[in-house]
């Protein structure tokens, strides 16, 4: 059979022989490549699982002999151009017959290796559980059903105070006591009889000190191959911490609670001082610790004081502490909460405190409000052997965020009330002022009320006259204004605060540098610590000083300067009130005088005045009467002469006819008109000496005087049968005899002529008594006069009767006299028919 | 030219004078001029305003006729000439006879008064008996020949 030839190359052919020989070779060669590659990834597989040195080597060879293979398989391919003989095919076959087998047997102890290196993986997981189920933290326990271990993990056998050999094969009622063994037992039964687990059930344990310990337990059954129960696995946690944790909550809240509690009491509480005992004795009562002290902030001297201590010593009190001094100044200056539970060794415990209580725990919160500091809480164990706990910091600091309010409060409260304490008291200056207090002792209770006002040791009012202040009212340290001396504008701090007209806040006066020698040695003398001036100012200028010391280290505060600056404007007004008071006093002084001088000239001149328009008036009436008169003169004088020339002329003209009858009357009218003109003439003369010539008044009897009236009309009575009458016992007036007569005659005269037509005629004169005069009358029961002509009858000329002989003289004339002696005159009568009746008063003197 | 159709009748005078002996002046002066008239005389101012409302003894016309002018003084008893001239110059039925005030007074006070009470006229009387007599003859001549009347 000859081989075929292939040209791979120029210079390289290969030669294929008979098909089937080539396909076994290739088939051969194929399966000794296949079974190689599986002897190298065994080995490679064992090297990964052993890592032993066998797998190396059973790598080696399986590698050589791939390459011895690939070697014969060239050669056998490749070797010459031409065929290979027989016998050298016949080696070749061989050989790779020999190969096969070696690789063969090469592979047979891999398959060995990798059953080894399945064993080495199987022995290292068990050595994990192992591992697993000693380390869980959970205690596990196999028990069969007669209640014994068969097997333990280690936890549990530490549990139990036994290592896993001592314990693993002994029954539960050798390891446990009696009574627990029987609850444990009990589940046990309970499980493997209804085989079904029993879950978190917490049950008590016993550690090997003794004590007990909780644990949470899972009973699972356990099971045969063929499923029958062969025991109980007990999977048990210890619980007893989370136990514990959980208390400690509680115990916690509890605590919360009493916090809350108690800062519900303190911030009731609005007493600072009250509130400040009751906060000590609180937070010791919360830590059950044996001392607690509250330090303030002392913002004027940036010093902590102890204002409130509950159990603490007497010594105390006095201390003072800086920023960074001592436990509470570290805490105020870090603002941070602080414990402490060895105390006297360590860097915070200053000598005094150790020496005086060396309390051997401590613990302090700082009272921060709004990142202002309010002071420090510091609460101590002074029995060694206890301490404060880190649990403790936090319903410290609560407590202290609580109290650091409630202080707040407190202090807000008692701002507020000492705010309404000042506002009263200005209120009540006001009201002194309002109510015109005398001046003197108002000013001397100024000083007093403005120590009150601001808490000060002492406080003086100093008020400015030219140039120097001077004190008013008492002054302390048994000066009293007298012997106080003087300040010059300007002098000192007092005097400054007049002259620059501002508020002086002296925190130290020893250190000021305002203030001479002289003066620090006074208040060193005197003890005065701090002052504070403010000026008391006037509504143009500076009126004086009030100033205030204290003894005290202490700063007056903003507030406390503002109050004292309103109160001195309180003053200011009350001083200028009082001057103000004493200038209207004597404005008002002087205007009463003027005012009484003006109302006397008033008076006087509307005296004057009146006088004057009585004298017009007078003059005015006069002046009327005499016009009147005047008229009535030449009217009525005018008429009878008018008769007169008429007569005459007509009496010229009867003479020259002769008509001698017709004379003769003529003549007669002559003649009347001449007399009527006499007795005109006459009766006028009377009425003007009326008032002009005057009789000395007299004594005169009005019976008297009207016997002798009627006596002189006693012709015409007789002649007419006129019954008169005169009522008995008249008084006796005072006047003219002659005029008052005329009155009389006129009127009985008048009545006689008009008493008409009376056949029973009849006059009477009396008198009656009226309200405050004496009423004279003459009445008779004549014709009368109607109402209209009542006044009439007494006009000048007047008659009513133009027949009668009457020239109306004699009532004008009667009125006249009557009137000058001060009286007055009327007529009564109720008209034509029913007589009439004149009546008259007379001036009672 | 003196209008002797127009008065028929005589003229109608009421002289009201308190003053008997200037009534009979007054009487004598209009009479001697034979001025045809009829004087009628009351001597106060009740009787002068009685006259012209026809009361009591005046209640007849014949007796006392509606005078066709009125003489009045002005100083009267009782009832003054003022208060007259008022009555009547108040008085629907009698204003339309004129009044003459025949006085002694000149005040001044009087003469305005009267013209303030619708007075037709003021006369003054003289004390001269000439200008008397001359003032009747000229008043009678005046109010029955000049002055025109109402005819009723």
């Amino acid at each position: 059979m000859a081989p075929r030839r292939v040209r791979v190359r120029p210079g390289m052919d290969v030669y294929w022989y008979e098909r089937d020989t080539t396909m076994g070779i290739i088939v051969l060669l194929g399966m000794t490549i296949a079974l190689q590659l599986l002897a190298a990834v065994s080995a490679l597989r064992l090297i990964r699982i052993t890592a032993q040195r066998t797998g190396w080597v059973s790598l080696a060879l399986a590698l050589v002999l791939l390459a011895l293979q690939h070697c014969l398989f060239f050669l056998q391919v490749t070797v010459g151009e031409a065929p290979l003989p027989p016998l050298m095919s016949a080696v070749l076959g061989l050989g790779i017959a020999a190969c096969l087998l070696v690789g063969i047997a090469c592979i047979a102890p891999l398959f060995v290796l990798l059953r080894h290196a399945g064993e080495a993986e199987i022995q290292k997981q068990r050595a994990e559980y192992e591992m697993i189920f000693h380390a869980v933290p959970v205690e596990l326990r196999f028990k069969d059903t007669n209640n014994r271990l068969i097997r333990v993990n280690n936890t549990a056998a530490v549990a139990d105070g036994y290592t896993v050999a001592e314990i693993e094969g002994k029954s539960c009622w050798d390891l446990y006591p009696e009574e627990l063994a029987v609850r444990y037992y009990a589940d046990d039964l309970e499980v493997m009889r209804t085989g079904m687990p029993k879950r978190h059930f917490v049950m008590p344990h016993q550690t090997p000190s003794g004590t007990l310990r909780w644990v949470e337990v899972d009973k699972l059954p356990c099971r045969d191959r063929d499923g029958t129960i062969s025991g109980v696995l007990v999977v048990a946690m210890d619980i007893t911490e989370r136990q514990r944790a959980e208390e400690a909550l509680a115990l916690r809240m509890a605590q919360m609670e009493a916090v809350r509690s108690i800062a519900e009491e303190i911030t009731r509480e609005l007493n600072l001082s009250t509130l400040l005992d009751l906060i000590v004795q609180r937070v010791a009562d919360l830590l059950k610790a044996t001392r607690s002290v509250i330090y303030l902030w002392d913002e004027g001297t940036h010093t902590l004081r102890p204002r409130a201590g509950y159990n603490t010593s007497a010594w105390l009190s006095d201390v003072s502490l800086r920023l960074g001094e001592g436990v509470a100044g570290t805490v105020a200056q870090r603002r941070q909460g602080l414990l402490i539970n060895d105390y006297q060794h360590s860097l915070y415990a200053p000598p005094a405190f150790v020496e005086h209580d060396g309390p051997a725990a401590i613990i302090a919160e700082p009272l921060v409000y709004r990142d202002r500091l309010v002071g420090v809480l510091v609460v101590m164990h002074s029995e060694p052997g206890k301490y404060f706990a880190p649990q403790d910091c936090e319903p410290l600091a609560v407590l202290a965020t609580q109290a650091t309010i409630a202080i707040e409060n407190a202090r807000l409260f008692e701002d507020s009330a000492r705010r309404q304490a000042w506002l009263t008291t200005i209120l009540d200056i006001n009201k002194r002022i309002a109510a015109h207090e005398d001046m003197a002792s108002l000013l001397a209770q100024i000083a007093e009320e403005a120590k009150r006002l601001i808490r000060a040791d002492s406080a003086i009012l100093r008020l400015l006259r030219d140039d120097r202040l001077v004190a008013v009212g008492p002054t302390p340290y048994g000066l009293t204004a007298a012997d106080a001396p003087e300040t010059r504008l300007g002098e000192g701090i007092v005097g400054r605060a007049a002259l620059e007209n501002r508020v002086f806040v002296v925190p130290d006066i020893q250190a000021h540098p305002d203030i001479s020698p002289f003066q620090k040695q006074r208040a060193a003398e005197a003890g005065i610590n701090a002052m504070l001036c403010v000026p008391v100012r006037g509504p143009h200028h500076v009126l004086g000083v009030l100033s205030s010391t204290s003894t005290q280290r202490r700063v007056f505060t903003n507030d406390e300067a503002m109050v004292l600056s309103a109160y001195a404007e309180q003053v200011a007004i009350a001083i200028e009130h009082a001057r103000l008071l004493a200038a209207e006093e004597e404005r008002t002084a002087v205007l009463e005088r003027t005012n009484l001088i003006l109302r006397d000239e008033i008076t006087e001149r509307q005296r004057v005045e009146a006088e004057r328009e009585r004298l017009i008036a007078e003059q005015e009436a006069k002046n009327a009467e005499m016009e009147r008169f005047t008229y009535t003169v030449s009217h009525d004088l005018k008429s009878p002469l008018i008769t007169i020339c008429g007569f005459l002329g007509l009496l010229e003209q009867d003479a020259r006819k002769g008509n001698v009858e017709r004379m003769q009357t003529d003549i007669t009218y002559i003649h009347t008109a001449a007399a009527t003109m006499q007795r005109l003439l006459d009766e006028l003369l009377e009425l003007s000496r009326i008032g002009r010539v005057v009789h000395p008044p007299t004594e005169i009897p009005l019976s008297a005087l009207a016997h002798e009236a009627v006596t002189l009309v006693g012709g015409q009575i007789a002649a007419r049968g006129v019954q008169v009458h005169i009522v008995p016992d008249l008084p006796v007036v005072v006047g003219d005899h002659q005029r008052l007569l005329e009155v009389l005659q006129n009127l009985v005269d008048n009545a006689v002529k008009f008493m008409g037509t009376q056949h029973t005629p009849r006059i009477v004169i009396g008198c009656r008594q009226a309200e405050k005069d004496t009423v004279y009358y003459v009445r008779d029961n004549g014709v009368g006069i109607a109402p209209q002509y009542h006044e009439k009858v007494f006009g000048l000329f007047e008659r009513l009767e133009p027949e009668g002989d009457g020239t109306g003289v004699g009532l004008a004339l009667v009125k006249r006299i009557i009137e000058v002696h001060g009286g007055r005159i009327w007529v009564e009568s109720a008209g034509q028919g029913c007589g009439s009746t004149f009546c008259f008063t007379l001036s009672q003197q | 030219m003196p209008r002797e159709d127009v008065h028929s009748d005589p003229l109608t005078i009421l002289l009201v004078e308190d003053n008997l002996p200037h009534a009979e002046l007054v009487k004598r002066g209009l009479g001697a001029h034979e001025i045809a008239n009829k004087i009628y005389h009351v001597s106060d101012g009740e009787a002068a305003l009685a006259y012209l409302l026809r009361q009591g003894v005046y209640a007849d016309p014949a007796t006392s006729p509606r005078p066709h002018v009125v003489l009045l003084d002005l100083r009267l008893p009782k009832v003054s000439g003022l208060d007259v001239l008022r009555e009547i110059k108040t008085n629907n039925d009698l204003r339309t006879i004129p009044v003459v005030i025949l006085t002694t007074s000149t005040a001044e006070r009087d003469v305005v008064s009267a013209y303030a009470q619708h007075a037709n006229s003021y006369l003054v009387k003289p004390v001269d008996f000439a200008a008397f007599t001359r003032l009747m003859h000229d008043l009678g001549l005046y109010w029955l020949l000049w002055n025109y009347n109402p005819l009723s």
